[in-house]
């Protein structure tokens, strides 16, 4: 899993990741989110575009990063999950707190 | 023979019980220690390293919380599910030490977080909604893509004693597991089964079609560091054992309840896969 965090300013940054989103890389990802929200980026879009593969620890790691965000006083909202990302986050209910965006502009609107 | 394949002779006959790497599911923190924790200890010591998997143990956010949810967290006297969560896996980490076993953690929230599907007792000890049977397939789709898998490792499953729909969905799972030809065994769900006997017999008739006989391990050796590995979960034992004083004691009774002669057992059922249409 590669991520790059990239700032748009005003505390807002994109989180763009790449490859699977899965146990193995669960607590990377927990951690480059919980620093990018100590840095300062506490309005963070998660872009799902390029992940081919979600498990429930991957969606864990995203959660733990709302959280992050959300005591900082920001939020974590993901844009552009495929339709595997989709089917995990219904089962898991977990799409009621992770409201899939369909682009990264639109996730990033209203920040 | 070692002293410790003696121990998991069967009652009756000798057997292995797992072949290769022992993959413990266990729908919530403590279920397994509770349930088959001297097996565990057993099959640690003669290795390769089992892996408890909690499957339910997922983290959520306050805006999961249903009035369902927040008058069982009142029962409990949960005000911090952040601290609770943490509390929870530093005692199951330490269970796992006593153990001499691995543990991982999935993502899937306990069933009282997930939507509307359980808004009442009745419904979390019900049966499993419709909505909610993928979740077995997806289970089992994440155990197989764990670290710790092979395709010789044996998966421990609940029975679903006591019906709580976490526990049926983790059995379902094992089903799937058995549909792919990996060996599966189900364990009785502690202390449903000490609490309430029947629910025991109950489970076992309804799965009586997918159920081979059972095997008994004796744990003479290990049920010591069975019964710390429990109360390493200092939290949940006043509450799971509201009902006597004397927990070791109770565990004792259940553990020589088969055969008193051979001392504590633990027992399981292979869960077979299901007749090709």
């Amino acid at each position: 899993m590669d991520i790059k965090v990239v700032p748009k300013g005003d505390g807002i940054a994109v989180a763009e990741m790449v490859g699977d989103l899965n146990l193995l890389c669960a607590a990377d990802v927990r951690a480059r989110l919980a620093t990018a929200v100590g840095d300062g980026q506490r309005h963070l879009v998660v872009d799902l575009g390029q992940v081919d593969f979600i498990d429930s620890s991957g969606l864990g790691a995203l959660i733990s990063g709302l959280k992050s965000a959300r005591q900082a006083g920001g939020d974590l909202r993901i844009a552009r999950p495929g339709e595997q990302a989709r089917v995990v986050l219904k089962l898991t209910t977990l799409d009621r707190v992770l409201r899939p965006y369909e682009s990264v502009e639109d996730a990033l609107e209203g920040f | 023979m070692t002293d410790t394949h003696r121990n998991f002779a069967c009652v009756g006959q000798p057997c292995e019980l797992a072949a290769g790497r022992a993959v413990f599911l266990s729908s919530h923190y403590d279920d397994v220690a509770l349930s088959c924790g001297g097996t565990v200890a057993l099959l640690a010591e003669r290795g390769p390293e089992p892996v408890i998997v909690t499957i339910f143990g997922g983290e959520v956010t306050d805006e999961v919380l249903n009035q369902f949810a927040r008058w069982k967290h009142g029962r409990w006297g949960l005000t911090d599910m952040d601290s609770v969560r943490e509390q929870r896996q530093a005692e199951d980490t330490a269970a796992a030490h006593i153990l001499r076993t691995g543990t991982r953690w999935l993502g899937i929230p306990d069933a009282i977080y997930r939507g509307e599907h359980h808004l009442s007792d009745d419904e979390l000890y019900g049966e499993v909604q419709a909505a909610e049977l993928p979740l077995a397939q997806l289970i089992a789709d994440e155990v197989q893509a764990l670290p710790e898998w092979s395709d010789t490792s044996t998966v421990f499953v609940p029975l679903g004693a006591g019906r709580h729909v976490d526990h049926q969905l983790v059995f379902l799972a094992g089903r799937h597991l058995a549909d792919r030809s990996v060996q599966v065994l189900a364990y009785e769900d502690c202390p449903y089964v000490i609490h309430t006997p029947l629910a025991l017999e109950t489970r076992l008739a309804e799965l009586s079609d997918c159920l081979g006989a059972p095997r008994y391990v004796k744990i003479a050796s290990t049920f010591e560091r069975k019964l710390a590995a429990i109360e390493a979960y200092a939290t949940q034992v006043p509450v799971l054992f509201r009902f006597t004083s004397d927990v070791r004691g109770e565990l004792t009774k259940f553990g020589q309840r088969m055969a008193p002669e051979l001392g504590a057992v633990e027992r399981f059922w292979p869960v077979l896969p299901q007749a090709p249409i």
